[in-house]
């Protein structure tokens, strides 16, 4: 079968591993609700001030609820006896990665489509007028975060304190498209013309498209006990 | 060969051959090391020093060939709990390039004892029952290497004779088999070859 066909596989299998149980779903809304409320009440009824800072808040939201996805993304492999079912499989390993990349860039893409009207009604802001190219913006921004942190969650699978070294290592490399994202968004959200973005959204395509080659490319060692 | 993890030496020089389309049994304690050998031969896992082949091909430089003929049933059976009986065989087939036809799902899972249980969510299944569905993915595609990691754990009488008949029909076909089981009552005795692992080393050989 093509990489492609066991790409597909491997998502038909994790997307219905997670409809049937919505575990990780379920705790992944309720997670970025916890967080946008716990801001917003942090900051207090400030709406000029909530508004400036908007999209940092969202973006630090969705990077926080991808962690505790991310974490989660070999899970049903462990249960089912680890990573070898589906590195016995013939072909390129590199389906591995693709396949939990795409699983969970659809569930990311799926918790911002509560989360950024959400956002939009705690922080009286209007997302509307942009909302394709906020849609452009978040779908960059998620494959980076998917990108780095899919290849992060396999080389910290066998780590004994791995859901501590994950968000350890993971963050930093997330600085890159964490200031793309949030720069772009609140250029958007303050009016500014998308020209304006350009630059981040520059940055966000440069650092998907480096990520998703080199981790890629490097899979294969990543997954070698 | 040798595999050590950390400084704990696993396998201390291991020096064996398997002729094609005969039978081999593992047997040893727990700890032994005989999941550790079959994971190496299934290229799962590198040699820490040595190097083997399988049907010719190296296991450094070619295990995406040798994967593509061998089936490695881990004592677990990379089975899973959210899927049906027909989910996990359709997604294993899927994977391993030979998609399975909804009408031979039924015809595959009695084959292993498991009739009418192709809608069933595997997380209500018995250790047993997971362990047949396991062995279904032999039968999936065609394969010169089949290695059992404990086959006999949690099976009854009945499905004990089923991985007898299981190893027979894939001998039968020209299929190597290299089975591990701590039970050596159970697998020797059906075994054209056994070997024990002690500590990591190869202690007792017996050609049957």
């Amino acid at each position: 079968m093509s990489m492609a066909g066991r790409v597909a596989a491997i998502v038909w299998k994790d997307l219905l591993v997670e409809i049937r149980t919505k575990a990780s779903f379920h705790s992944m809304l309720a997670f970025a609700a916890l967080v946008l409320f716990v801001f917003s009440f942090a900051i207090g009824p400030d709406t000029p001030l909530l508004r400036r800072i908007a999209a940092g808040l969202l973006w630090v939201a969705i990077v926080f609820t991808g962690l505790l996805s991310l974490s989660r993304t070999y899970q049903s492999e462990e249960a089912a006896g680890g990573l070898e079912g589906l590195r016995m499989a013939p072909g390129d390993p590199r389906a591995i990665y693709l396949g939990k990349l795409t699983g969970n860039l659809v569930l990311l893409l799926a918790l911002e489509l509560v989360l950024f009207p959400a956002a939009a009604v705690l922080f009286q802001i209007e997302m509307l007028p942009h909302a394709l190219p906020l849609a452009g913006i978040a779908v960059l921004g998620t494959i980076g975060i998917s990108t780095a942190g899919t290849f992060y969650a396999t080389l910290t699978l066998h780590l004994r304190a791995r859901e501590i070294m994950l968000p350890l290592l993971l963050i930093p490399a997330l600085v890159p498209p964490l200031l793309g994202a949030v720069n772009a968004t609140q250029l958007l959200l303050d009016g500014n013309p998308f020209g304006d973005a350009a630059l981040w959204v520059r940055l966000l395509i440069a650092y998907d498209v480096v990520f998703f080659v080199v981790c890629t490319w490097l899979f294969p060692l990543a997954v070698e006990d | 060969m040798h595999r050590r993890f950390g400084r704990k030496r696993v396998l201390r020089g291991i020096d064996l051959s398997v002729e094609p389309g005969t039978s081999l049994v593992l047997t040893g304690a727990n700890g032994a090391g005989k999941t550790t050998l079959l994971r190496i031969v299934a290229t799962l896992l590198r040699p820490s020093s040595g190097e083997g082949s399988v049907g010719g091909l190296s296991l450094a430089g070619d295990g995406d060939r040798i994967r593509a003929r061998t089936a490695y049933v881990s004592a677990r059976g990379f089975v899973y709990d959210d899927l049906t009986a027909a989910e996990n065989l359709r997604f294993a087939g899927r994977l391993a390039g030979h998609p399975v036809a909804s009408d031979t799902v039924d015809t595959l899972l009695a084959t292993v004892g498991l009739p009418r249980a192709a809608d069933q969510t595997v997380r209500t299944f018995s250790t047993g029952m997971r362990r047949r569905l396991a062995l279904v993915t032999l039968l999936l595609r065609p394969i010169h290497l089949a290695l059992l990691d404990e086959p006999y754990a949690g099976l009854d009488t009945e499905g004990i004779a089923l991985v007898d008949r299981m190893v027979e029909h894939l001998l039968a076909a020209g299929t190597t088999v290299i089975l591990a089981s701590h039970q050596a009552g159970e697998a020797t005795r059906r075994a054209g070859r056994a070997l024990r692992l002690e500590d990591g080393r190869l202690v007792e050989e017996r050609t049957g």
